[in-house]
């Protein structure tokens, strides 16, 4: 970038009386570096979205209109898909969130060495949705690892009596892979947010009369809070439109949205996708909504949007 | 600030009041941590176990626990596939690679801005510009796929670098903004203050600097990239390689083997990439005199 003589000068003399305050010379507004980005983000989601809603809107189709919403509201599937990502997305992320909390507190109770050593957990963040799919089938289906330990321990007598994970929609299959998943992530959330915790707030605790139970209560949790509530949101919303792992679970009926549309975008002919777009318009929006509720607003929006950062909590 | 007080303060601090009010140290708890440690590990690495036992298997009738036999089948053909392996991961490498490096180039002047501008009020734009990182693929991978059809990019390496960037940089910016907030901009300040340019002072400075983040956002984001099955197959349409997409016809087989191998293949990829990335970090922030 070219500058001119004047502010250089300017540049030197303010270099002299604080060589690294802030940039003299060539200013832009502080903010206009996240230009190009805020451009290339909104510019996708928005082109995105709106070619979305035209295709809902059936432009550029044989018959245009709004029919496709109509149907959308009236439809026993919209709501069957709606109700299904929204009930799978729910448990797999309240219950990484609640296995998290204990795991996260004894991995912060460990020694360095051992610590070290339980950085194990972490293997299962780096496993691809797709194989961690795969080590649900060979774990969870009815002759899979953990049916044959049963059978041969003779707990129950054979694989027909035990229950079937990928039975209506793989409901119980898609969340379990998504608990081994999402469960490790919400571990390393909650122990870096632990490491800010002052020990000294529990320890006096301790000291004044509070046994373990009211240390967690009263000091432990609200701590978490803000993290578990943006990792719970995290999870909640992935989980709400995922693919991989309802493609390699699911059994089709009911199916999650990401499948559902799927099928009605591109496995169908193309009268079924106005309503495929229209339930993926409504579901973006939610989805944006529901994200920027959990980050963009609200008064520990700082600590939330930390934990999006991956950092922890900066009340902490 | 908090922080100053738990990070040196509070160690400090915590053995004698540790010692006072709890059985921390006790013999009693050093075994229960020494028992939950071990379960611990059984848990998280028994999946990884299961996936090694599988892929030496031969014969495993239900209900057995273990095969009935042994067999090297699935590796002996692995290494038949080498090519198309090679071929598969060198595409998903390259595609991976290609959108860290424009989610980095995007990502760097934002988060310095990010950080530089401060307050509350870019909160917001803060929180719109991450938004991408929870938002569910399927909630914009149609569309996108509509717009680089519509813009002839149907099915292509840039349409899927670009959705592929579109869904990872805001790991990169978050890695950024966090080590922006450690440094500070001052040292990118100082050196335009002492005449340098903008790219000398990013390639001398700032991204120096910054390695250690950069390095951190860029493992996540190449590990998304390279982990994603559903951006890369609907916006590649088939045509571009990719090793998720040669894995998946194998998890989908009734042969538990292979898909146990190629998984295992897979996991070991990334983690041998991030271990020569530290090492090469480590090499580069000792030669140049820098805390890594």
């Amino acid at each position: 970038m070219e500058r001119s003589e004047a502010p250089r000068a300017e540049s030197v003399t303010a270099a002299t009386r604080q060589p690294c305050g802030p940039v003299r010379f060539g200013t832009a507004h502080p903010a206009a570096g996240a230009a190009p980005l805020a451009l290339f983000s909104a510019g996708l989601l928005a082109a995105g979205f709106l070619a979305t809603l035209a295709d809902s809107f059936g432009l550029g189709g044989p018959s245009p209109g709004a029919a496709a919403w109509g149907d959308l509201v009236r439809s026993a599937w919209t709501w069957r898909s709606l109700g299904f990502s929204a009930a799978v997305a729910a448990a797999s992320s309240l219950v990484s969130v609640t296995l998290a909390v204990p795991l996260a507190l004894f991995l912060h109770g460990l020694p360095r060495g051992q610590a070290s050593l339980a950085g194990i957990y972490k293997t299962a963040v780096v496993l691809p949705h797709l194989a961690v799919g795969y080590l649900a089938v060979l774990l969870f289906s009815r002759t899979g690892l953990i049916g044959a330990a049963l059978v041969s321990a003779g707990l129950v007598p054979g694989f027909e009596a035990l229950p079937d994970p990928f039975a209506g929609g793989g409901g119980p299959a898609i969340v379990l892979a998504y608990v081994f998943k999402e469960t490790p992530y919400a571990v390393l959330m909650l122990h870096a947010s632990l490491r800010k915790l002052d020990p000294r707030l529990a320890e006096t605790a301790r000291m004044l009369g509070a046994d373990r139970g009211a240390v967690f209560r009263g000091i432990v949790l609200p701590h978490l809070a803000p993290t578990l509530t943006a990792v719970a949101a995290i999870l909640f919303l992935y989980t709400f439109g995922a693919f991989d792992l309802p493609w390699v679970l699911g059994s089709g009926d009911p199916a999650m949205l990401g499948i559902e549309v799927y099928g009605r975008y591109f496995l169908r002919d193309l009268s079924a996708r106005p309503r495929a777009a229209a339930l993926l318009s409504t579901a973006g929006i939610l989805s944006f909504l529901a994200a920027f509720a959990v980050f963009g607003a609200g008064r520990s929006r700082e600590d939330r949007l930390a934990a999006l950062r991956g950092e922890p909590g900066a009340s902490g | 600030m908090r922080r100053r007080g738990s990070r040196t303060g509070g160690a400090e601090y915590r053995r004698p009041g540790v010692r006072a009010v709890s059985e921390a140290g006790t013999k009693g708890a050093a075994l229960s941590r020494a028992v939950g440690l071990a379960l611990w590990v059984l848990v998280f690495a028994l999946p990884l176990a299961v996936l090694g036992i599988a892929s030496f298997a031969g014969r495993w009738p239900f209900p057995r626990v273990l095969p009935a036999t042994w067999s090297f089948r699935a590796w002996a053909y692995a290494a038949s596939s080498a090519p198309r392996i090679a071929a598969s991961l060198a595409s998903s490498t390259a595609y991976s690679l290609a959108a860290v490096l424009l989610g980095a180039a995007l990502s760097l002047p934002a988060a310095r801005s990010l950080v530089r501008s401060g307050g509350a009020r870019n909160g917001s734009l803060e929180a719109l510009l991450l938004l991408p990182a929870v938002l569910p693929p399927a909630s914009y991978a149609f569309g996108l796929n509509r717009l680089f059809l519509a813009a002839g990019l149907g099915s292509s390496w840039p349409a899927v670098v670009m959705a592929l960037t579109f869904a990872s940089y805001p790991y990169l910016l978050r890695a950024l903004i966090s080590g922006y907030r450690h440094t500070g901009t001052a040292f990118g300040d100082c050196a335009r203050n002492l005449g340098a340019g903008p790219v000398r002072t990013w390639l001398a400075v700032e991204i120096p600097v910054l390695l250690p983040a950069l390095a951190a956002g860029g493992s996540v984001a190449f590990l998304v990239c390279f982990s994603d099955y559903f951006l890369v197959f609907l916006t590649g349409g088939g045509r571009v390689d990719s090793f998720t997409g040669f894995l998946a016809p194998f998890l989908a087989s009734s042969d538990r083997s292979l898909g146990a191998a190629f998984s295992l293949l897979f996991l070991a990829l990334p983690l041998a990439g991030f271990g020569v990335l530290e090492a090469f970090l480590r090499a580069f922030h000792t030669r140049r005199g820098m805390d890594s």
